[in-house]
C-alpha cells in the first residue's frame, strides 16, 4: 500500500514528541517498564532488513513484531494527528476543516444560495479529502443539526436528522451552505493569517488551522476515539467562553476558580440540568471529569392524576431510543406504575415526552426510577483532548484550551496587520510612482513617445525618474483618464491615507498590547453578534449526596402548605411587619378552592417531618422543599415525598439539631381531642416511603406534632373556646402504631383547633394566642388557666361567637419577642409584632387581626422569633387610637353586633386594667412618629375614630373628602404617607418606624408589576 | 519536484489501472515481498496483546514514546 511519504512532517514530529511525552510518560513507570521500554525501543533502527532476490520479486524479511510495530504506529500516529483529535485552535478535526475550507471556496456564504450537499462532499473528496463519501457526508449533517452543535456551522437545507435518530435525507437531496458563525471561523483566510500545506496530490493547498475568530473548540466540543487515547468536550456557551477569554487577557495569571465565574459548565445544545459543581471544576481543571447530565422533568397534576412531563433531554440522548426503552421498562415490569407513555414532541414545543401515571403511583418515586433505569440521566464522561501546535495531544485543562485559543488569535491577528501592512506598503509604493508621474506628466508623455516599445519606455522612465519596476509599470498601465484634475487628487488622498495606514499598522505590530486589545474587542464583537442565553441550569450539588450542607445557607424560612397539598418555601423577609387590623398582603396563588392550611418557620438546614391523614410520617430536609416567591403557588407536594396522590398531609413540623438532644417524647394529638406520646427515637429511622406514625379512628385526623422532654405541660384547645392544660406526665409513652388517650373531651361537633407545650417553671411568662376564623385574636396569661387533669371537658379560652368565628390556632408564647403571620383561606397574609395583640382575660373575644374581605377566613396562624437585629417595637401603632372592644363595636358586622356588644361591655376587672396599660404604651409607640406635633396627632387620633370605613377610599389612592376639609389643621401628608406605606408594609425602615419617601418608592418598585399590587388588596377575589 | 513531472497519488487497487497495478506492484522484477516470520511467539504474543488487547494504557504509552519513530503518515 504505497503512501505518500510525507517526511517534511515525519521529520518535525520527533522533536516535539521525544522531547516531552516519553519523558513525561517513563517519568510513572515502574522500573522493570523501562528497561522493557528500553529494549523494546527503537525498532526501526535494526539496521538495513535482509533482502533477497528471487524469481518471486524482491523479497524482504521481516520480523513479525517489527513490522507489527512499525505499521501499527504509522496507523496510530494518523489517527492520533489527522483524524480523530480535534485542534485546540480552531475546534475542528481535519476533515470539518476541510468541510468548512472546501464550502468557503465554494462562495457558500450564509447568503449564497444553497446548493446540493452532493456538490460539497464532490469537492471535499475531490480537493482535500480522498476518503469515504459518507463519512464526509455525515460530517456535513452533524455541523448542520441545532441538536448536536451548539452553535451551528452549517446551514442546511432538508432533512437533516432528528433527534430521535432519524438518518437525514441523501446528499444528493439536501441543500447546505455556511453559517455566519463558520464565516466567523474563516475569516481572515486570505490575509495570510494561517500556513497552508500541500494537498494529498500536491495540487491545491490548503490551511492547517483556520483563523478561528470564535473559541470553537469549547463553544462546539468535540468528540473522537482515536488510538489509545480519546476526546469528549462538552459544548460550551458562546458568550461565557468570549468572556473568559476576555478575563484571561486581562489577568493571564487568574485561576481556574476565577474563569468559571464565566464559564460556569458546559452549555449543551438540548439544554437539560447538570449535576454537580465539582464535577465540572475537576473537568476543567485536571480535563476529566464526570458531569451527570439529567432531563428536565415536571410531575404535573392534572385531573386524570398525576403526569411527568419530559421537557428536555440530555446531549446525545436519542429520543425515540429513550422512550423504547421506558416502554421495555414498563413491559418487563422493571418500573411499575405508569399507565401511558406519550411522545409529544413538536416543532413549536419542543421535547415533550408525556408519562402518564397510575392513580396509585408515587410520581416522585417514578422520576426517580427513570432518571436511574433511563437515559434521562446520563453521564458526560469529559476528556478535554486536543492537538497542540497541531502536533500534539494533550489533555488539557479549561485554562490550557483558553490559553492556547489566544496564542493562536496573538498569531492570526500578527500575521493579518503584517499582511494589511505589506499591502499597504505596496499600493503606497505604486502610488508614489503614480504621483511622480503625475508632476510631470508632460515629460512622461514624450519618455514614452520617444521609446521604441514599452520594455523600452519602462528602462527609459525606470532612468530619468527613478522608479523601480512595479511603478513604472504602473505607470505605463496608468489610464489617460487618471490625468484628469479630480483622478489626480484622488491618487493624492489616497496615498496619504495608506500613509496613516501604515503608521496604524506599524504602531500595532510594534505593541503586543495593542494586538490583545483588538483580540479583545473582537471577541466582544462576537459575543454581542452571536451570544445566546445559556440552555443547561447548573445545580451546585451532585446527586446521590444532597445533605452537602454546607453549600446552602441556613437561613430563616416560611414553609406553606395548603390544603391541597402544595407546598413551598420562602424567606422569612418575603413578610414584612405589618399593622395589626391591617388588610396584609397577599401570600400565594392558591389553586381553585385551594386554602393555606399550615404555616411553619424554620430553618433552612432543620428536619421536617410530615404526618398525613393515614397516620404516616415522612421526613425531608428544609432545603429541599422547593423555594417559591410570595405570590407562587408552590409545589405538589408528592414532588418531594413519595406518597400516594390520595394521602394528605395534615401536619408538619421542624426539628433542629439542638432539639433532637433535648427531647425525648413526640407528641401527637388529633383533631377529636386524641393524644399520644412516645420515644422519639422510635421515629428515627423515617423511611423515604414513610412509617406509620399513629393508628387514627375512621374520620380522625392527626394535626399537631410536638416534641417534648417528658416533663411538660400541655395545653389544648378547641374550636367552640374549650381549653384545658394538664401535665405531660399525665400520658404514659406509648409504641409507634398506637391511638393515643384522651386529651381533651370534646362536646358535640366540637373538633380540637390547637395544642402546644409548655416547658414546666415558664407557665408564668406564657400567653396563649389566640386566633379565631373572622380575623379576631388576643393573648391571654396562662395563669388564668388552671391546671387540671387530662381527659376533662376544660374550661372556656375566649368567646366563640359568630362574630368572631371558631377558633382556629391557639400558640403559645412567651413575651413580645415574636411576630404573628396570619393567612387567610384566599391567600391573605399579614404579618404584625406580637406586641400590638392586647393582652385580655380568658372569656374576651380579642381585637382585630386582620381585616378580611366578605367570605374569606383566617385558616393558619404561625409566630415567629424576631430576628435579633430587630427592634422590639418598631411598629407603630396605627393613628386612628386606642383599639379596644369599644372599636370593634363601630364596625358594621351584621344583626349580631348588638349582642356582642352587650356581652363585650360587661365589665371584668383586670381587663380594664390590662386595656389601660397597652393604651399607654400605644400611645407612646404613636406619638413618637408624630413629628412632635401632639397636639394634633391626638386631635387626629380623635377625629379618625369614626371614620374607620372611609380609610378604604385612600385604599383607592385618592384623598378622600374628610382629609380635604381638614388639611389646614389634619396631618393629612402623614396620614396619607402612613396609608400608603402599610400598602408597602415599610415599617422596619429606619426613621422611628416611620416611613421615607424612598424607601416607600424603592418598595413600589421592587414589587414591580401592577398584577401584584392588585393582590396586595386582593382586589382579584 | 523536477518540471514535467506530475505526481499521482495511490491509495488503494481501486485507483489504478490494471496496467499501472502490474508495473507497480505485482511485476516480479519490480515488486517487492515482505516475509513475515516469528521468531519469537512469545515476544510476537507479548506485542499483539500490547497493540491490539484490551488495555489501553500500555498502547498509549506505546505511541508516545515510539512517535518519534513514525515513518509515514497519512493525512
Amino acid at each position: 500500500m504505497p503512501r505518500k511519504k510525507v517526511t517534511k512532517k515525519a521529520d518535525e514530529t520527533p522533536p516535539e514528541n521525544s522531547e516531552k511525552t516519553p519523558i513525561e510518560d517513563l517519568a510513572d513507570l515502574s522500573p522493570e517498564k523501562v528497561a522493557q521500554a528500553e529494549i523494546t525501543g527503537d525498532f526501526s533502527g535494526n539496521g538495513p532488513a535482509k533482502e533477497e532476490k528471487t524469481e518471486f520479486g524482491l523479497v524482504r524479511a521481516r520480523i513479525l513484531e517489527d513490522e507489527m510495530r512499525e505499521s501499527y504506529l504509522d496507523y496510530a500516529m494518523s489517527v492520533i494527528i489527522a483524524r480523530a483529535l480535534p485542534d485546540v485552535r480552531d475546534g475542528l478535526k481535519p476533515v470539518h476543516r476541510r468541510v468548512l475550507f472546501s464550502m468557503f471556496e465554494l462562495g457558500l456564504t450564509h447568503q449564497a444560495k444553497f446548493r446540493k450537499s452532493a456538490t460539497v462532499v464532490g469537492d471535499v473528496l475531490g480537493k482535500y479529502h480522498p476518503h469515504g463519501d459518507i463519512a464526509v457526508y455525515d460530517t456535513l449533517v452533524r455541523l448542520a443539526q441545532p441538536f448536536s452543535m451548539r452553535e451551528r456551522l452549517v446551514d442546511g437545507q432538508g432533512n437533516f436528522g432528528s433527534l430521535d435518530g432519524d438518518a437525514p435525507a441523501a446528499m444528493r437531496y439536501t441543500e447546505s451552505r455556511l453559517t455566519s458563525v463558520a464565516e466567523e471561523i474563516l475569516s481572515d483566510l486570505d490575509k495570510n493569517t494561517v500556513d497552508f500545506v500541500d494537498n494529498y496530490d500536491a495540487t491545491r493547498k490548503e490551511p492547517k488551522v483556520l483563523p478561528a475568530k470564535v473559541p470553537n473548540l469549547l463553544i462546539n466540543g468535540s468528540m473522537g476515539i482515536a488510538v489509545g487515547m480519546a476526546t469528549n468536550i462538552p459544548p460550551h456557551n458562546l458568550g461565557e467562553v468570549c468572556d473568559a477569554v476576555g478575563y484571561l487577557i486581562d489577568d493571564p495569571e487568574c485561576t481556574m476558580e476565577d474563569l468559571m465565574v464565566h464559564v460556569k459548565g458546559p452549555d449543551f445544545p438540548t439544554g437539560a440540568e447538570i449535576y454537580g459543581i465539582e464535577q465540572i471544576k475537576a473537568a476543567y481543571a485536571t480535563g476529566k471529569g464526570a458531569i451527570t447530565m439529567r432531563a428536565v422533568a415536571n410531575i404535573e397534576d392534572t385531573q386524570k392524576g398525576f403526569r411527568i412531563i419530559v421537557s428536555e433531554i440530555p446531549y446525545q440522548v436519542n429520543k425515540a431510543e429513550l422512550i423504547t426503552k421506558i416502554a421495555d421498562l414498563v413491559r418487563e415490569k422493571k418500573l411499575e406504575g405508569i399507565s401511558d407513555l406519550r411522545d409529544e414532541s413538536d416543532r413549536k414545543e419542543g421535547v415533550r415526552i408525556v408519562i402518564d401515571l397510575k392513580s396509585s403511583a408515587y410520581p416522585k418515586k417514578i422520576l426517580n426510577r427513570l432518571y436511574e433505569l433511563t437515559d434521562m440521566q446520563t453521564v458526560f464522561y469529559t476528556n478535554m483532548l486536543a492537538l497542540v501546535d497541531g502536533i500534539q495531544p494533550r489533555i488539557l485543562t479549561l485554562k490550557n484550551v483558553l490559553e492556547e485559543y489566544l496564542k493562536h488569535r496573538q498569531n492570526v491577528v500578527r500575521r493579518r496587520t503584517k499582511h494589511l501592512l505589506d499591502r499597504a506598503k505596496e499600493r503606497a509604493h505604486v502610488l508614489e510612482g503614480l504621483r511622480i508621474a503625475l508632476k510631470s506628466i508632460d515629460d512622461v508623455v514624450s519618455t514614452i513617445r520617444k521609446s521604441k516599445d514599452r520594455n523600452d519606455a519602462h528602462k527609459a522612465l525606470k532612468t530619468k525618474f527613478k522608479l523601480t519596476d512595479i511603478q513604472s509599470n504602473a505607470i505605463l498601465d496608468m489610464r489617460l483618464s487618471a490625468l484628469a484634475a479630480l483622478e489626480r487628487e484622488k491618487i493624492e488622498s489616497e496615498y496619504e491615507e495608506k500613509l496613516r495606514l501604515i503608521a496604524d499598522l506599524e504602531s500595532i505590530l510594534g505593541d503586543e498590547k495593542k494586538i490583545i486589545e483588538i483580540i479583545k474587542k473582537e471577541l466582544k464583537e462576537m459575543k454581542d453578534k452571536y451570544a445566546s442565553p445559556r440552555r443547561t441550569k447548573i445545580y451546585a450539588e451532585s446527586l446521590g449526596k444532597f445533605s452537602a450542607e454546607d453549600l446552602i445557607p441556613s437561613e430563616q424560612v416560611i414553609i406553606i402548605l395548603t390544603r391541597g397539598n402544595y407546598i413551598k418555601r420562602m424567606p422569612v423577609s418575603s413578610y414584612r411587619s405589618q399593622v395589626r387590623g391591617g388588610k396584609g398582603v397577599m401570600g400565594m396563588e392558591t389553586k381553585e378552592e385551594d386554602m393555606i392550611e399550615h404555616l411553619v418557620a424554620a430553618n433552612t438546614h432543620d428536619d421536617m417531618f410530615f404526618f398525613t391523614d393515614r397516620g404516616r410520617i415522612f421526613h425531608t430536609k428544609v432545603y429541599e422543599i422547593p423555594s417559591a416567591s410570595r405570590i407562587a403557588k408552590g409545589q405538589a407536594i408528592v414532588n418531594i415525598l413519595q406518597i400516594s396522590p390520595e394521602e394528605k398531609v395534615t401536619a408538619m413540623i421542624t426539628l433542629t439539631r439542638e432539639e433532637l438532644e433535648r427531647f425525648k417524647y413526640i407528641l401527637l394529638a388529633t383533631s377529636k381531642g386524641l393524644v399520644k406520646k412516645s420515644a422519639l427515637n422510635l421515629y428515627s429511622k423515617v423511611r423515604k416511603t414513610g412509617i406509620l406514625a399513629i393508628k387514627l379512628k375512621n374520620d380522625d385526623r392527626l394535626r399537631w406534632v410536638k416534641f417534648t422532654t417528658g416533663d411538660d405541660n400541655i395545653f389544648q384547645v378547641s374550636a367552640k373556646g374549650q381549653s384545658i392544660f394538664y401535665r405531660e406526665t399525665d400520658i404514659r409513652p406509648m409504641g409507634r402504631t398506637a391511638a393515643g388517650v384522651r386529651g381533651i373531651h370534646l362536646k358535640g361537633e366540637d373538633y380540637a383547633v390547637s395544642c402546644d407545650v409548655i416547658a414546666t417553671g415558664k407557665e408564668n411568662e406564657a400567653d396563649a394566642l389566640i386566633v379565631m376564623e373572622k380575623g379576631f385574636g388576643k393573648r391571654t396569661p396562662l395563669v388564668n388557666f388552671k391546671m387540671q387533669l387530662r381527659g376533662g371537658m376544660g374550661i372556656r379560652a375566649a368567646q366563640v361567637t359568630p362574630r368572631t368565628g371558631e377558633i382556629i390556632g391557639m400558640r403559645i408564647v412567651y413575651g413580645i419577642e415574636y411576630d404573628v403571620i396570619l393567612a387567610s383561606s384566599k391567600g391573605q397574609m399579614i404579618r404584625m409584632a406580637i406586641g400590638t395583640i392586647k393582652r385580655l382575660q380568658r372569656d374576651t373575644q380579642g381585637v382585630t387581626l386582620i381585616r378580611l374581605n366578605k367570605g374569606d377566613k383566617v385558616t393558619s396562624v404561625t409566630v415567629i422569633k424576631k430576628d435579633k437585629g430587630d427592634k422590639l417595637i418598631d411598629v407603630p401603632e396605627e393613628p386612628k387610637g386606642p383599639i379596644d372592644d369599644s372599636e370593634n363595636k363601630s364596625e358594621p358586622t351584621g344583626d349580631l353586633v348588638t349582642k356582642v356588644e352587650e356581652k363585650s361591655l360587661e365589665p371584668k376587672e383586670g381587663i380594664l386594667k390590662e386595656e389601660s396599660d397597652n393604651e399607654n404604651i400605644s400611645e407612646k409607640i404613636a406619638q413618637k412618629p408624630a413629628e412632635k406635633k401632639l397636639s394634633q396627632s391626638s386631635i387626629a387620633k380623635k377625629e379618625n375614630q369614626p371614620e374607620i370605613e372611609k380609610e378604604e377610599t385612600l385604599i383607592e389612592g385618592k384623598l378622600p373628602d374628610w382629609a380635604k376639609v381638614h388639611t389646614d389643621t389634619w396631618r393629612q401628608p402623614d396620614i396619607f404617607k402612613l396609608k400608603k406605606d402599610i400598602k408597602v408594609h415599610d415599617y422596619k425602615e429606619k426613621n422611628n418606624g416611620l416611613p421615607l419617601k424612598d424607601s416607600v418608592e424603592k418598595d413600589l418598585s421592587s414589587e414591580d408589576s401592577a398584577k401584584e399590587e392588585t393582590n396586595y388588596w386582593g382586589k382579584k377575589h | 519536484m523536477g518540471e514535467g513531472i506530475s505526481l499521482q497519488r495511490y491509495k488503494g487497487l481501486g485507483e489504478m489501472t490494471p496496467t499501472q497495478l502490474w508495473e507497480t506492484t505485482m511485476n516480479p522484477e519490480n515488486r517487492v515481498l515482505l516475509k513475515v516470520n516469528v521468531d519469537d511467539a512469545e515476544k510476537a504474543d507479548e506485542v499483539f496483546s500490547m497493540l491490539m488487547g484490551d488495555e489501553v494504557a500500555p498502547r498509549k504509552r506505546f505511541i508516545q514514546t515510539h512517535a518519534k519513530y513514525v515513518k509515514n503518515l497519512d493525512v
